[in-house]
């Protein structure tokens, strides 16, 4: 599984969760549709999905705060 | 906009007596969203007025004429759910999502009030004696006061105007100062909808004046009101002085209980929304977290992972903001309480004019304000307990009954233990979910009286007894 095609699992679910159209680069802060709740359900899909687990700490990573940063981090943990 | 006063018909804005209007800027950025009449008593007493001249054909009305005018207002509610949701978010600074989710909640209202009153029906007892036969109906109270909030004054709306109407009742509105867009968009809507003149009046403005001669007004039946418990007093005592009836929602310090046995992901998604949701300006909050001693440890460790997680996709300056620089400091203040009275054991953080991050103390005194006050911020405090008996106790040591959420593998003892927690409101493994068939209200200093639901038509109704003999 590469990593565009993590991104693009995880864009079509806050997609549809959200009805908002995201880039995979854009801050999840600038998409106006995109709230903090939605942001904690796009990390328990991600976990449930591919079986990964984030500590506290990896929240600090910068990349956590867009959908192809997030999906970076899940595919260098595959 | 026009200048008629909105007493004499369900219009969008009116010119206060007093010529003065208050400005209502965004939450956090300032932005101008509108300017609002200033209303006083003056302004009241026409909207009573012309509440009380279309009471009676208003209330004469079958039922399935005015459930059809409820539900012809329910499909305009839904069309204009846009342009409610935005004026909701730019006046309390709520997330646009759930602005919208919350203008489709209050639809179902709506539609369930007009459902509801085809089937409101009295009692009938054929033999009470040999020639004696006796039923009740439900009467309208009269003209109600409706007195809205700031944190959701759509939802709240919701869930008491269309039951006002469809019982009967005519409805003077006052919004809250910080958030009348929604009211007066609702008065528009009923407009459309064929509503009759005079059957929904708003008078926007202060609590002090146009809120305090709705309340004295002799010819207003029932005041509605929905804020704190200290104003609750204020608006109950004054109501006194003409035996008015009252339904007052009011504050809560809500708890919510976890066993060492709950699913934990399910419930800390439960914990987090119950202290976080509309930045924790809610009255059905659950900022009292009681822990299960023996898995404490875990819970925690994980409700921080999550926490955190939430922390790194949006940072401080991109949360809600609090609807009111007010209610800021009040969070801002209650901060400062926990770090010196407990241990701060997640975010604290603010960014000093108008957002605070979601925040959790450990160790809290129980005589901590902390403990006993409303905050009506994003600030969770837990306490532990290691019998069933010790978190019943610890659930029902305040004097507010408004909500609880029990969490617990075993259905049993959860609803063993949420029959024994005094709140209006209860949960088991579920966070504040609503329904329109539920109905909601608080204990003790939450409140009284019931809206929505199986009790919404019937709280603004009086119940006339006919007792009729053979001739």
């Amino acid at each position: 599984m590469t990593a565009d095609e993590i991104t693009s699992t995880l864009q079509d679910w806050l997609t549809e969760k959200t009805g908002a159209a995201i880039a995979p680069d854009q801050h999840y802060a600038e998409v106006r549709e995109v709230d903090s709740f939605d942001v904690l359900a796009l990390v328990l899909f991600a976990e449930k999905t591919y079986n990964v687990k984030f500590a506290a700490s990896d929240f600090e990573d910068p990349r956590f705060g867009t959908i192809a940063g997030l999906a970076s981090l899940i595919h260098s943990r595959l | 906009m026009n200048d008629t006063i909105a007493a004499d018909a369900a219009v969008v804005d009116y010119s206060p007596s007093n010529g003065e209007r208050i400005e209502r800027r965004e939450p956090g950025s300032g932005r101008l969203v509108s300017t609002y009449p200033s209303g006083t008593a003056e302004d009241v007493n026409h909207a009573v007025d012309a509440a009380s001249s279309a009471l009676r054909a208003w209330s004469d009305l079958p039922a399935a004429e005015r459930s059809a005018l409820l539900l012809r207002a329910a499909d305009l509610i839904a069309e204009n759910e846009s342009r409610l949701a935005e004026t909701l978010t730019r006046e309390v600074g709520k997330p646009i999502g759930q602005s919208r989710a919350e203008v489709r909640e209050g639809v179902a209202l709506w539609r369930y009030a007009a459902a509801s009153l085809r089937s409101l029906h009295g009692e009938f007892y054929p033999a009470l004696a040999n020639d004696t036969q006796a039923f009740t109906v439900f009467e309208p109270v009269g003209v109600v006061g409706l007195i809205l909030p700031w944190n959701f004054p759509f939802i709240v709306s919701a869930e008491r105007l269309p039951f006002i109407l469809a019982a009967g009742c005519t409805v003077v509105i006052k919004p809250s100062e910080y958030a009348a867009g929604n009211a007066f968009e609702i008065a528009e809507i009923l407009d459309r909808a064929g509503f009759p003149n005079g059957v929904c009046n708003v008078v926007s403005g202060f609590g002090h004046a146009a809120g305090a001669a709705l309340v004295a007004s002799p010819r207003v039946a029932m005041i509605s009101f929905t804020g704190s418990t200290e104003n609750g007093r204020r608006v109950m005592e004054a109501a006194g002085r003409t035996l008015k009836r009252v339904s007052l929602e009011l504050g809560g310090k809500s708890p919510v209980v976890v066993f060492a046995d709950a699913a934990f992901d399910r419930a800390i998604e439960g914990v987090i929304s119950g202290f976080t949701y509309n930045a924790g300006q809610c009255c059905i909050a659950t900022s009292r977290l009681l822990l299960e001693r023996s898995a404490a440890d875990e819970f925690k460790k994980r409700l921080i992972t999550r926490l955190a997680a939430i922390r790194g996709g949006v940072a401080v300056a991109q949360m809600q903001p609090a609807a009111t620089e007010p209610q800021y400091r009040r969070v801002a203040e209650f901060l400062e309480v926990g770090r010196n009275e407990a241990v701060l054991l997640y975010g604290g953080e603010t960014d000093g004019s108008a957002r605070a991050m979601p925040t959790v103390f450990e160790a809290v005194p129980r005589d901590s304000r902390l403990t006993t006050d409303e905050i009506f911020g994003p600030v969770l405090s837990i306490y532990l307990f290691d019998s069933e008996e010790e978190a019943i106790e610890l659930a029902n040591d305040t004097p507010y009954g408004l909500a609880a959420c029990v969490w617990s593998g075993d259905v049993s003892r959860a609803l063993r233990v949420a029959r024994r927690i005094r709140a209006g409101r209860l949960w088991i493994n579920s966070a504040q979910e609503n329904f329109p068939e539920m109905p909601i209200g608080g204990m003790g200093a939450s409140g009284i009286g019931r809206e929505a639901g199986t009790a919404g038509i019937r709280t603004y109704c009086e119940i006339k007894s006919v007792i009729m003999k053979s001739l």
